[in-house]
């Protein structure tokens, strides 16, 4: 029923955002336009459609990482676009911009070093990848990274900071079939790497005890099943900036509406929604064109976050 | 033991007077270096034998000085503000600007003015103050309020709350300034820290809300100290630990509220300072207070001055050097944390 209704509002959040826009398809015009074909219809089959898609494709990336990260340390606070994945990708994208080098590269590279980095600061001879550490550690990467790319935006003239920080928010506006394709791509495989630990992750979250007593192989287990989702997360990121929130929220919504399991595949429509839901409010409210999608997904994720908090669904020890 | 304490009574007035020597150094180099060096000689003319046809005399009494004293002040309360929070919430992490109370000033006054237009200092000043303390009683709640102590006290909830707080006002202030994209200016000043635009009018407001506040603190620093062994010793010792708590929330807002208001919002004085502070001063409150003032405001002061020479003509503001310094300064200090926990 839950997953019936859940495909249903997300069906309805896509045709929404194919309808949406300055020029507003009421359902008989869409029902004509999906039916024309490529060719015949410009504004959807080559502006919406892709738009519409690689939200669905970005978000349900992000809310996939980021509900694996939450499970994976535990702490439902403890998701990519807190402890430094993000912030490392966005400086990674940010440098490689203002060098002239692909940005999707950059931020790539940005986001796995960044993970790199957390991994090795956290490593400890007896404890071995300590949650903990790592979510401190994490925060501490983040701000340092954040930090560099203050200095570089500063330094960089008014043209290219303006871009740069367009990018940064988290925007749909430039996605064409390319990025639907590449989006695709990486969220294909970060799901085949990820969902099938689903059953690992639940047994996880009871302690790093008992899932040796199940017989888990933590100390592989953890690292990869993280260094998966940041480069899923990184990924995501690079192809349209920082969705700030949607990977922090999508784990406990999926986990509110499910029933307190690691739910992913509810984490991965949640951020799907979420992306989508904020590229139509872009669409609908925006007072001007460059309002990033990014900050709607803030200001809807950061109530939700409150929320969530003060419901203490977070089953979190710490 | 007995013998560690003896040697730190002894070495404390020395210590003392030589964080007040650095002080006094920090000042002048903050007097003398610049976009144009001025020799210390003339900086010392200048501030004694002020002599108003030298345009130096002018530079060095007029923007540099005012710059100076706007940032020792900024720093001193930065460093008071993270002592009363680390002690406050027993959480060797809590810091104002990880604790989200510097992002929370910076929305309260980007709201203010978008919505009402410009504002004095005074409204602006009390605007940040009040931001600060709502995000830092959010975060604080978030992390579990009192409860987040328990335990060995290393709250891992306080840092993150802060974080997602703190990430969270400053997406809206972004979305405010993209909204009015005349205002990059304004943008600047409030995500990054600066001291480029103080002037001395600022400053002498602002000034009796620090002293407010540094005084709150001094009230609440025996209280603080007996509540550090304990709940239960606290009250048997006669002090009540909710109007500690109260005082020392109030002293913190002032504070920080105070400094956000001066030079928009600087992280990490109040991390790194009150553990350095602390490491001098051994377990009470009251002298690492004490040595916290001056020491902070040696750090922000040493800060703008690298911030000034490394970029000349132009500067790297305040708030970027100590980003920059802090973001591996968290982490050392984590690591001894963690190291001395495990």
């Amino acid at each position: 029923m839950k997953t019936a209704l859940g495909i249903a509002a997300l069906f309805g959040l896509f045709m929404l955002a194919l309808s949406a826009g300055r020029l507003w398809l009421s359902p008989d015009q869409l029902l004509v336009s999906l039916r024309a074909g490529p060719e015949e219809d410009v504004l959807l089959w080559h502006l919406r459609m892709p738009r519409a898609l690689a939200g669905l494709f970005i978000g349900a990336g992000l809310g996939l990482a980021g509900a694996v990260f939450q499970s994976l340390l535990r702490n439902s606070l403890a998701s990519p676009d807190i402890i430094g994945v993000s912030q490392g990708a966005a400086l990674g994208g940010v440098a490689a911009q203002l060098t002239g080098v692909v940005t999707m590269l950059g931020a790539l590279s940005g986001g796995v070093l960044a993970t790199a980095l957390i991994f090795v600061l956290s490593l400890s001879r007896r404890a071995g990848l300590d949650p903990r550490r790592l979510i401190l550690y994490g925060i501490g990467v983040g701000i340092t990274c954040s930090a560099a790319l203050s200095i570089l935006l500063i330094r960089a003239g008014d043209a290219a900071a303006g871009q740069a920080m367009a990018w940064l928010a988290g925007s749909l506006n430039a996605m064409g079939w390319q990025e639907v394709q590449i989006a695709a791509l990486s969220l294909a495989v970060g799901a085949l790497v990820l969902l099938p630990a689903s059953h690992s992750l639940d047994r996880l979250e009871f302690g790093d005890d008992p899932a040796r007593g199940w017989g888990l192989a933590i100390h592989r287990l953890r690292p990869l099943l993280l260094l998966s989702a940041a480069l899923l997360a990184s990924a995501m990121v690079a192809l349209a900036g920082t969705f700030s929130f949607v990977a922090f929220v999508s784990g406990p919504l999926a986990r509110k509406m499910g029933r307190g399991q690691v739910n992913l595949v509810a984490a991965a429509a949640c951020g799907a929604g979420l992306v989508t839901l904020a590229d139509i409010a872009t669409r609908i409210f925006a007072p001007s064109a460059l309002m990033p999608a990014g900050i709607y997904t803030s200001l809807i994720g950061a109530p939700l976050l409150v929320l969530i908090l003060h419901q203490k669904v977070t089953r979190d020890q710490i | 033991m007995r013998g560690s304490v003896s040697r730190s009574k002894i070495a404390i007035p020395l210590q003392g007077s030589l964080c007040l020597t650095a002080l006094g150094l920090g000042m002048i180099a903050s007097l003398s270096f610049g976009a144009r060096d001025v020799p210390a000689a003339v900086v010392w003319h200048a501030l004694f034998h002020f002599d108003a046809s030298d345009p130096l005399h002018a530079l060095v009494r007029g923007l540099r000085l005012q710059r100076a004293l706007t940032a020792a002040a900024c720093g001193a309360a930065l460093a008071i503000a993270g002592v009363l929070m680390q002690s406050l919430t027993r959480n060797p992490l809590a810091d104002p600007g990880l604790m989200g109370v510097n992002a929370g000033a910076a929305l309260s006054v980007v709201l203010l003015t978008w919505c009402l237009g410009p504002q004095p200092t005074l409204i602006l000043t009390l605007t940040a103050s009040f931001g600060a303390g709502i995000a830092a009683l959010t975060v604080w709640l978030l992390a579990g309020g009192t409860k987040s102590t328990v335990g060995n006290g290393l709250s891992i909830r306080l840092p993150l709350a802060g974080t997602a707080i703190s990430s969270l006002c400053l997406s809206l202030v972004a979305a405010i300034v993209l909204l009015q994209t005349e205002s990059r200016e304004l943008y600047r000043f409030w995500m990054v820290g600066a001291l480029g635009q103080t002037d001395i009018e600022t400053l002498t407001f602002v000034l009796p809300f620090l002293l407010c506040g540094i005084g709150l603190a001094a009230l609440c620093c025996r209280g603080l100290n007996a509540m550090a062994l304990g709940g239960n010793v606290a009250s048997g010792l006669g002090v009540h630990p909710g109007l500690v708590a109260t005082l020392a929330l109030v002293a913190i807002t002032l504070l920080s509220g105070g400094a956000v208001a001066l030079a928009g919002p600087i992280g990490f004085v109040g991390l790194v300072i009150p553990h350095t502070a602390r490491a001098i001063s051994g377990a009470s409150l009251g002298t690492t207070l004490a040595f916290a003032g001056p020491m902070g405001a040696i750090l922000v002061l040493a800060c703008d001055t690298i911030g000034r020479v490394a970029a000349r003509p132009s500067e790297v503001p305040i708030g970027l050097v100590l980003a920059l310094i802090g973001g591996p300064a968290f982490m050392v200090l984590l690591s001894r944390i963690l190291g001395k926990r495990t």
